[in-house]
């Protein structure tokens, strides 16, 4: 059931309806975790055994860990992480794994074969294996109490959420599962429902209108000249995000309507001075979870390690471990690794070539916003850029397509293209128009933010005919 | 020299390595792009070997340690 189509906007009118009528909040947690399980099942009735082995499994880890001290505890700590990853790899990475294995082994010397393994990863799994190791380590840390498993079950399964995130933290989201009230108010419900008219906008009319372009023109094959290559690049860039980041807003809308707060992914990325500031406004709920859970205990062991006159060092290598294992995170394929570690290696150069600060109180004059131009062209190009390996290639066709975009063939015909290009950063500030227009004076707000909402229907009424497609990141 | 102090030293000359900016109270650090995550890093462990005061990773964030103001607010109350 994707949630941009019209059957899921009737499920939730009927689990709105059901959580009202619930009255009480234990009601009405028993009315969402039924909801959430049925709504799974619609994907794949077998789903539900997985995210049962995942939530029993994590859920009695976590009281465990609670319990115990000492080896014991790091034994229980141990085994709910193991059962949460080790699912997650057994379904998502195992056949990648042998099959680098075997290609390792051949370059040894040595002749291996092993039967092509491809599991498809289950819906969700990414997501909310996640979401039961943060639960794990937060107990551990002493930061959490071990819930209920109801409310357990119901932070890992809330269907708004369940299959493309956000990741949440179970410290918050259980706070709003326990709340003694949660009214529905309309006010919510209004907000909720702008947020998932926004989504749909840019699925529907956004997303799904360009995966036929982006198909034929981000194709290895096709002798097509660079600026052609690079305006498929732009809009892949553009479908990406309009299609996550719809999803994202209709997640956050289903929560809201349903009395949940969910946390933002996006920040108008594109629209970032340095690559630093776009990983603080992609994907945000990922981005953090590995900052907290990954980046800052390898920065530290290396820091205590090798002192801060290596801090250089220390900070590359944890970029780089940090951002390959988000790559990986998307997807079992080499593109998806190399996609991270160009990022790392971003970060890296930005770091080091980042000068001394500028001072808060110096005039900003003609320099200042070049320099600001620059940096947002820049920025948006490297990231542009990124995007040709993250893409589900068949073996080979990366290379291919990368070979004729390197080449640079046809630059004659820029000024041919140029008006597309310009016309996809403008797509892109459309996309990001219910934020920019929340940033209107007070006065005119509301003219503003009815104004982007009308242009939105009508553009769905115009051109809601195009095709279906899946969202992009509950593949992943 | 008092805690804020101690820190704005810190910050200026091990992170941003320029002791003459004029690092104010309120300055954004995180978001004004003057320090990275990285560095958050380093201010952290900073804290916990010269005040013993331990912030969490989780509790490394814009809204607890982006000024000079906030992180001293958050050493106070991981004290107590």
């Amino acid at each position: 059931m994707s949630p941009a189509s019209a059957g899921f906007l009737a499920f939730l009118g009927a689990v709105l309806c059901l959580n009202a009528l619930a009255g009480r909040t234990d009601r009405r947690n028993t009315v969402l975790l039924l909801a959430s399980y049925v709504f799974y099942a619609a994907w794949d009735y077998r789903l539900l055994f997985l995210i049962g082995f995942v939530t029993l499994a994590t859920h009695a880890a976590g009281g465990a860990v609670a319990r115990a001290e000492g080896r014991r505890r790091r034994l229980y700590l141990g085994l709910g992480i193991g059962a949460s990853l080790g699912t997650l790899a057994g379904f998502k990475y195992l056949g990648f794994f042998i099959d680098g294995a075997v290609g390792l082994l051949g370059l040894l010397g040595l002749r291996a074969s092993a039967p092509t393994l491809t599991l498809l990863a289950p819906v969700g799994l990414s997501y909310y294996s996640f979401q039961a190791i943060t639960y794990v380590i937060e107990i551990n840390k002493g930061r959490l109490e071990p819930a209920r498993l109801p409310d357990y079950a119901l932070y890992l399964a809330f269907f708004p959420k369940l299959v493309a995130g956000p990741i949440e933290r179970p410290g918050a989201f259980l706070a709003q599962v326990r709340a003694a009230r949660r009214p529905v108010t309309w006010e919510a419900v209004g907000s909720g429902a702008l947020l998932i008219l926004s989504g749909l906008f840019k699925k529907a009319a956004v997303a799904d209108l360009l995966a036929a372009p982006v198909a034929r023109l981000v194709a290895p094959d096709i002798p097509y000249s660079f600026p052609v290559l690079l305006l498929g690049l732009y809009l892949f860039a553009l479908q990406l995000y309009a299609d996550f980041s719809g999803y994202t807003d209709i997640a956050r809308g289903a929560g809201r309507v349903l009395g949940f707060e969910l946390t933002e992914n996006f920040r108008q990325p594109y629209f970032s001075f340095d690559i630093a500031a776009f990983w603080q406004r992609w994907h945000i709920s990922l981005s953090t979870w590995f900052r907290d859970y990954l980046f800052f205990p390898i920065g530290r062991t290396l820091l205590k390690r090798f002192g801060n006159r290596r801090a250089g060092a220390a900070m590359a290598a944890s970029h780089l471990v940090t951002m390959g294992l988000i790559g990986l995170w998307h997807g079992a394929a080499p593109g998806f690794v190399i996609w991270g570690l160009l990022h790392g290696v971003y970060l890296n150069v930005f770091a080091l070539a980042k000068g001394k600060p500028r001072r808060k109180d110096a005039p900003k004059g003609l320099r200042f916003y070049l320099g600001r131009a620059a940096g947002l062209v820049v920025t948006f190009h490297a990231v542009v850029f990124t995007w040709a390996f993250f893409r589900d290639w068949a073996p080979g066709e990366m290379g291919r397509y990368l070979g004729r975009l390197l080449a640079f063939e046809g630059l004659g015909e820029f000024g041919a293209v140029l008006p597309a290009l310009a016309a996809v950063w403008g797509f892109i500030f459309l996309l990001d128009m219910p934020a920019l227009a929340g940033r209107l004076p007070a006065r005119v707000q509301p003219v503003g933010r009815g104004l982007v909402y009308s242009a939105m229907i009508v553009a769905l009424v115009l051109v809601g005919a195009a095709p279906a497609q899946p969202f992009m990141y509950v593949l992943f | 020299m008092n805690k804020k102090d101690t820190l704005r030293d810190f910050i200026l000359n091990e992170l941003i390595r320029d002791p003459d900016y004029p690092l104010t109270d309120d300055e954004p650090i995180i978001t004004g792009g003057l320090i990275d995550s990285f560095a958050l890093v380093q201010v952290q462990m900073f804290i916990s070997e010269t005040f013993g005061v331990w912030i969490d990773d989780t509790e490394m964030t814009v809204e607890n340690m982006d000024n000079l103001d906030d992180m001293v607010k958050r050493i106070e109350a991981s004290k107590k």
